[in-house]
């Protein structure tokens, strides 16, 4: 059923893709378009290209690009100077050029994105912005590129069958990749960086994938321009045009491709109109001069959007053409019917997630033991001493009073802070300079004190994410559907279905996470921990803001957990019936330091700890005299 | 089909848009492209309102002679960018089926459409643009106006006759205009045996240049070639003056015409010097009565000589086409033999579609009125 709702949708688009090229090039050939259409078309697919990859990396990645036409004119150039100086068939050298001009500016993409995308949100974009301008001022120095003059007498080979077959090899190819693990990779680190990398995502290399990918789009657009416009000038392509892109994804909906090719539709049109409605206005009414409509509009459909769709037009949402296929034929169903009812089943072929051996063989050792752990920001020593042993099946709480250091240990355990001194022996290797995602991988999983959802995804998404480190197909094969990437999806789904189903939740698999109530987002963070098959969870306050009845259902779940997935868990929390309840040892935490180590009834009963927690006679009388 | 239909339906409306502009059967059509809204705007307007004063003029004309033809220009509007006003042409040559093409008026998107316009072969007259390889190889193109490399011998040679030894350059690096109109007065003085003292670069897009004038000031020249247009020459000249160069002579080009609407302290402007491609207070009657039939379609006098340029570029297109017929080879080859007579004299081109003409060097009184100053003869 599901997958003949997929093959139609495939049919679906493909038919109308097939449909609209035929439509165009019968269009154009018989001259019904002139070249003035002809170039509005071609204008308006380079644009869709542009917006659609800028998309990736502002949409789908989430961070603030702003040199986008940058890369662009990298390709333009590049492209430019090849099949200038090529002087073999335009069959083959053209579209060697726009590949080389792609390549070329992938490549800037990968040196701008090492320095930029270790930096975030505003830092980001100007830094981006810096460098798209750094581009333009280079092109605009080398004689090679023609400087200030820009290159002309470039052949025209831009056609509407390059154009358009391109652009719809970058249109589906971005579909495929957002509907793999890499796009949910890159999605991830959009809702929540840190319980991305925390749930093994590498996100330094996703970013940067996704950055150098969408640059050798941008190229590849850049090179189509070059020979559709047949003079290139570096002046076109300054941060006014970057700008242009990213208002396209912004009224489009950042995360949504349709979108974003509606508005480059609507965005490459505008001009055309605009420019008769201009002439109109200003023969009318001679005493308003409008003299830059452009910018009235655009930054008027900003405001309105802002106003009635603050997510853009689609939000992260996608058109469907299935979706308004079901709606035409609700009254011909039999039509329907009859395309997918012959469909033969095939058997399919699934591979399942390995389940990670642990290279381990003593399990009388801890699975996870710290050494005189310690970390000091710059004069607060907020940890000394550490020593945590956590035995394998074991369930131990880490309690302490607020401010005590407790999450500060998780986050050097997880490899989020680095520690000062001392080391953390994970199965019998040391893990310290690890990064998280290599920690995740190599057996901690963690959840958080504040719940860090992939929001946006549904259930099932989220729990997908964390396959991830056990996943092998290539981004490449995401994008061509190859068999590897069908068997892995399959075998995920069933994986991630069952690990929902010990929660209970495989009802809402479905539904995006953040629509969840509260206790069942917590539920779905540890599901999500435990998808990447962690040898030790640590436990990072479950309990916080849950009523008795609740909490009392987290206790039997986390000692489901503990039989059922043999792991270690390691938990904070300060509901004192929860931690006595479950745990089996308790360490004490109190300015950084362990105060006491025991089983529940040794800890109720130390002095320490209750000094800790209560404070001492001795301390009250002290403050007492203190403050007469 | 739905999606089909939605397209015929929208190309329907595109069609009925562009059949509102054409009316008449007898018309001939030319096409205008010109930057009409944005930053460019003044130089475009100025283009369109000297080359529409010529078409009221001609009209009249034929009509007298009772002649049915009239002639109509098209203008659309490119807002300086290239893309643009690549659409506007073929709009223009594909829907409105011009018989020519008057425009465009920057030099880039010059290059843009001349490449289209030598394509097809179309016969193309611009106004304004400057540089050099717009009309290289392309034997339907030409322009009224003179070029980059001319106004920089004309500065030098005039610089000569001022009796100046010593000269400094500031020029905008990020601009081929300005780079070619320095590098050919650098070339023009070292001829006449002037001496380039200081030679700075500087950008475009730069608000503050005391750093490059304050090295210049250094090497104290008699004067400074400040090849930019009106707006950056508009903060050059008063920061000059700040950085110690009090009595040089500024020599301008022919963008710093636009200077008076830009500069606060305009007793600035009595040391400035440029070259234009017409002036207005010339003692000629033709010009007396340009100026004049200018302000009564207007309201104001011409200011930007491609006003000027643009009406010599309607005269030559559109008694090309009277005399030739609508056939584009027969108007290229008519535009090519064409000596009319034009606001500064017979207008004639030479093998590289330029036209042979002079220039004139102005300059300002201290309320920003311009004066013509000394023509100086073709090359």
């Amino acid at each position: 059923m599901k997958m003949n709702k997929r093959f139609k949708a495939c049919l679906l688009n493909l038919i109308a893709i097939v449909a609209v090229y035929f439509t165009f090039s019968l269009l154009i050939n018989s001259g019904t378009l002139t070249r003035y259409h002809r170039n509005i078309i071609f204008t308006i697919c380079i644009n869709i290209i542009m917006a659609v990859s800028l998309n990736l990396t502002t949409g789908m990645l989430g961070e603030l690009a702003l040199g986008h036409a940058g890369f662009m004119a990298v390709g333009a150039f590049t492209s430019a100077i090849i099949t200038k100086a090529w002087g073999i068939s335009t069959v083959i050298s053209f579209p060697v050029a726009l590949i080389a001009g792609g390549l070329l500016a992938a490549f800037f993409g990968l040196v701008i994105g090492i320095p930029a995308l270790r930096l975030k949100g505003d830092y980001l974009a100007i830094i981006t912005l810096g460098f798209g301008e750094i581009i333009r001022v280079i092109i605009i120095n080398l004689p090679i590129t023609g400087a200030t003059k820009g290159l002309s007498g470039i052949a025209k080979l831009t056609s509407f069958n390059y154009v358009y077959i391109i652009m719809v090899l970058i249109i589906a190819s971005l579909f495929t990749l957002g509907r793999s693990r890499h796009g949910r990779a890159i999605i991830s680190i959009r809702e929540n960086d840190i319980a991305a990398e925390s749930t093994g995502i590498p996100i330094f290399k996703y970013k940067l994938f996704a950055f150098t990918l969408a640059a050798f789009f941008a190229g590849v657009a850049g090179g189509l321009y070059a020979h559709q416009q047949g003079t290139i000038n570096a002046a076109t392509f300054d941060y006014n045009k970057s700008i242009d892109y990213l208002v396209m994804v912004v009224l489009g909906g950042m995360g949504s491709i349709t979108g974003s090719i509606i508005s480059a539709v609507v965005l490459s049109m505008l001009p055309e109109y605009l420019r008769d409605l201009t002439a109109l206005i200003n023969d009318l009414l001679p005493a308003i001069k409008i003299t830059d409509p452009r910018m009235l509009i655009y930054s008027l459909m900003l405001v309105l959007m802002m106003i009635f769709r603050p997510k853009g037009l689609l939000g992260t949402a996608e058109f469907s053409l299935l979706n308004l296929w079901d709606f035409i034929v609700r009254h011909v169903k039999r039509f329907a019917s009859l395309i997918t009812r012959h469909l033969p089943e095939r058997k399919k072929a699934i591979t399942m997630p390995e389940v990670p051996k642990y290279d381990y063989a003593n399990l009388d050792l801890p699975v996870l033991e710290t050494k005189q752990l310690g970390i000091r920001f710059g004069g607060l020593q907020a940890a000394k001493d550490v020593n945590i042993k956590l035995m394998d099946n074991e369930i131990v709480g880490l309690i302490g009073p607020n401010g005590a250091g407790k999450t500060t240990i998780f986050n050097m355990l997880t490899g989020v802070y680095k520690p000062t001194s001392g080391d953390i022996v994970l199965l019998g290797k040391s893990i310290v300079g690890s990064p998280t995602y290599h920690i995740t991988a190599n057996g901690i999983a963690r959840t958080f004190q504040n719940i860090r959802l992939f929001k946006s995804m549904t259930v099932i998404e989220n729990i997908k994410v964390a396959f991830q480190t056990r996943m092998h197909y290539t981004p490449m094969e995401g994008i061509i559907r190859a068999p590897r990437y069908s068997r892995e999806e399959r075998g995920i789904d069933i994986r991630a279905r069952e690990l929902l189903s010990v929660f209970g939740m495989e009802d809402v698999a479905d539904t995006p996470a953040d629509s969840l109530p509260y206790g069942q987002q917590r539920k779905l963070e540890i599901c999500r921990a435990l998808a990447s098959n962690p040898k030790v969870l640590l436990l990072d306050e479950p309990a916080a803001g849950m009523n008795p009845k609740e909490t009392e259902e987290l206790m039997n779940t986390i000692k489901i957990i503990r039989n059922r997935f043999s792991v270690a868990i390691l938990l904070i929390e300060h509901d004192m019936k929860l931690v006595m309840g479950i745990c089996e040892r308790i360490y004490v935490l109190n300015y950084g330091n362990i105060i006491a180590e025991g089983t529940p009834d040794e800890i109720a009963h130390n002095q320490e700890v209750v000094a800790a927690y209560l404070g001492t006679a001795a301390e009250e009388s002290k403050e007492e005299s203190a403050t007469c | 089909m739905k999606s089909t239909r939605f397209v015929t339906m929208l190309l329907a409306i595109v069609m009925c848009l562009s059949f509102c502009s054409g009316a008449f059967a007898e018309t001939i059509k030319i096409g205008g492209i010109a930057p009409l809204t944005g930053e460019y705007a003044v130089y475009g307007t100025a283009v369109q309102q000297g080359a529409d004063l010529y078409l009221d003029l001609i009209n009249a004309q034929l009509k007298n002679e009772g002649s049915d033809k009239q002639f109509k220009i098209v203008w659309l509007d490119n807002q300086a960018d290239d893309t643009e006003a690549q659409n506007a042409y073929y709009k223009l040559v594909d829907q409105e089926k011009v018989v020519a093409i008057l425009g465009d008026v920057l030099s880039g998107n010059t290059e843009a459409v001349a490449r289209c316009a030598a394509d097809d072969e179309m016969p193309m007259v611009s106004a304004s643009a400057t540089r050099y390889e717009i009309t290289t190889d392309r034997p339907c193109v030409f322009r009224t106006c003179f070029l980059d490399p001319f106004q920089g011998v004309v500065m030098a040679n005039y610089a000569k006759t001022l009796g100046l030894a010593k000269v400094a350059i500031i020029y905008g690096n990020d601009s081929d205009y300005s780079i070619g109109v320095a590098e050919s007065f650098e070339a023009q003085c070292k001829e006449n045996g002037i001496e380039i003292v200081a030679k700075e670069g500087a950008s475009f897009t730069d608000t503050d240049f005391s750093a490059q004038l304050t090295k210049i000031a250094a090497a104290s020249p008699e004067a400074l070639f400040v090849p930019f247009y009106g707006s950056e020459a508009s903060q050059i000249l008063p920061q000059a003056v700040s950085a110690g160069l009090n009595n040089v002579k500024f020599l301008g080009v022919d963008g710093t015409s636009d200077i008076v609407a830009f500069i606060s302290d305009t007793s600035l402007l009595t040391n400035m010097v440029y070259p234009d491609h017409f002036a207005f207070d010339a003692e000629s009657e033709t010009i007396k009565n340009f100026i004049s039939a200018y302000k009564d379609k207007y309201g104001v006098e011409p200011t930007i000589s491609f006003a000027a340029t643009g009406y010599e570029a309607a005269l030559v297109l559109c008694n090309s086409i009277l005399e030739a017929g609508t056939k584009k080879a027969d108007i290229t080859e008519a535009i090519k033999n064409s000596s009319y007579d034009a606001l500064s004299g017979v207008i004639t081109f030479d093998d590289h579609n330029d036209p042979i003409k002079s220039a004139f060097i102005m300059t300002f009184d201290a309320e920003g009125g311009k004066h013509f100053l000394v023509q100086q003869a073709p090359l």
